[in-house]
């Protein structure tokens, strides 16, 4: 039987709330945010059988969420490319480069996480965003916990070559520093 | 919270908050009322629009070419290209291992020409004349040094990792880096450039070439999902995947 407007609206009052503030919390954008919390309980909508069957519904739209947000973190970061490969076309040659905006300046571990591969970018989320425990993560994603352990040790080894190698610029660094430091 | 500071268990994660705010989970965190009032402070949840979600549910259903990506935590496009093969292969493989290998142990001395056509590893030794080629399942000791040999038509890039006796897995070309090693497009036997010397890890050591991967990590998670489910049968047994293959040795002090 598909799902009635009363069973998700009684979803949606529910876990609407607890699902918005976690998917701002790593898209940091709240059109973004609302965009996938609504996405999610379309998604809930289509699938509303195997959704049924879950023994928590939270976990369930936390892990379609995830790749929803992710989507829109990598669709952001091709937007970046875009804007970055026709600078000069839109700016004219020889212009200085815009200031970045705030967001680009400052949420350096965001910028970071954008050009991971998928499953490192659900990992990542997992660990620092729903602070999960690592067998939580491995659990959630499909993968062991040492595959786990390699792709995060790979992926701090990666963010400190990218703060080394001044890819970030030193204020974004700084702003990094703290970030790591205070994240989420 | 740093990039180092993973939670350990001793405090509850934000899907448990989540889940006891929800009702989900009876309510026994003292962390809760903080969690709370983080949730409370995010404003801008768009109001119920049944409308809104029936109409982008419709949509998704319109766009959704596999049934089966609700049910996945990844997105079943992202996912490196032998995942999607990987059960297949591996029971594929499996079969292949049965029927396969214990007439190849038979004849160890029998050089080693893979399972299937499409790419081939194989390997040399240095002995007192020089680099000669070496055979599957040979026996050999620390400090030997061997060179590797890969014949792979179609492909432009290699991985070469390994699975030692310990079940420790090591990545050796490239050396370094998450990227793979570009290689030409040749029909011809090539040799991978430098040689490597054998620990004193004892047991069997599977080498396995991965061709035509994403990244070096990929080829890591294969072999060690592989190992994961069957140990070293199974890492030799990817051998049967296309663009992938092994070569066993057995290593003795």
């Amino acid at each position: 039987m598909p799902a009635s407007q009363a069973d998700i609206q009684m979803l949606y009052d529910r876990y609407g709330q607890v699902l918005y503030a976690r998917c701002l919390s790593i898209l940091k954008n709240p059109e973004d945010a609302g965009d996938a919390v609504q996405d999610t309980f379309a998604k809930v909508i289509v699938g509303w059988d195997s959704f049924q069957g879950a023994s928590s519904p939270l976990t369930w739209m936390y892990r379609i969420s995830t790749n929803l947000c992710l989507n829109r973190l990598r669709n952001r970061r091709g937007r970046a490319d875009k804007r970055e490969q026709h600078r000069d076309m839109i700016v004219g040659e020889g212009h200085t480069k815009p200031e970045a905006t705030t967001w680009e300046r400052s949420d350096t571990v965001r910028a970071l996480l954008e050009r991971e591969d998928p499953e490192t970018q659900a990992i990542v989320v997992h660990l620092y965003f729903d602070e999960m425990t690592k067998e939580a993560t491995a659990k959630l994603v499909g993968i062991s916990v040492p595959t786990l352990r390699k792709r995060l040790r790979a992926f701090q080894e990666r963010a400190r070559q990218h703060v080394e190698s001044g890819a970030i610029p030193l204020a974004a660094a700084a702003g990094l520093i703290l970030l790591l430091l205070v994240l989420p | 919270m740093t990039l180092l500071d993973v939670n350990d268990g001793s405090r509850p994660s934000r899907l448990e908050l989540g889940r006891q705010l929800t009702g989900e989970l009876p309510e026994t965190a003292p962390e809760l009322s903080d969690f709370q009032a983080q949730v409370e402070t995010a404003q801008g949840l768009p109001a119920f629009d049944w409308e809104i979600l029936s109409s982008r549910a419709a949509q998704i259903q319109e766009d959704s070419a596999e049934p089966d990506s609700l049910s996945s935590p990844m997105d079943a496009s992202a996912e490196p290209w032998w995942r999607r093969w990987q059960s297949w292969g591996l029971a594929l493989a499996f079969a292949v291992a049965l029927i396969g290998l214990p007439a190849l142990y038979q004849t160890p001395e029998a050089t080693y020409t893979g399972v299937k056509g499409d790419v081939e590893l194989r390997f040399l030794v240095d002995g007192p004349e020089g680099f000669a080629s070496g055979s599957e399942g040979q026996v050999l000791k620390p400090g030997d040094r061997i060179q590797f040999t890969y014949r792979a038509p179609l492909q432009q890039s290699i991985v070469l990792v390994g699975v030692d006796g310990t079940g420790q897995s090591a990545q050796y070309w490239p050396e370094t880096g998450d990227v793979p090693l570009s290689i030409a497009r040749d029909n011809g036997l090539q040799l991978l450039s430098g040689s490597l010397e054998l620990d004193d890890a004892p047991g069997p050591e599977v080498f396995v070439a991965v061709f035509g991967a994403g990244s070096v990590g990929e080829a890591l998670e294969l072999v060690e999902d592989a190992y994961a489910e069957g140990g070293h049968d199974a890492v030799q047994a990817l051998g049967t995947l296309s663009g992938v293959d092994t070569l066993r040795i057995e290593k003795v002090r």
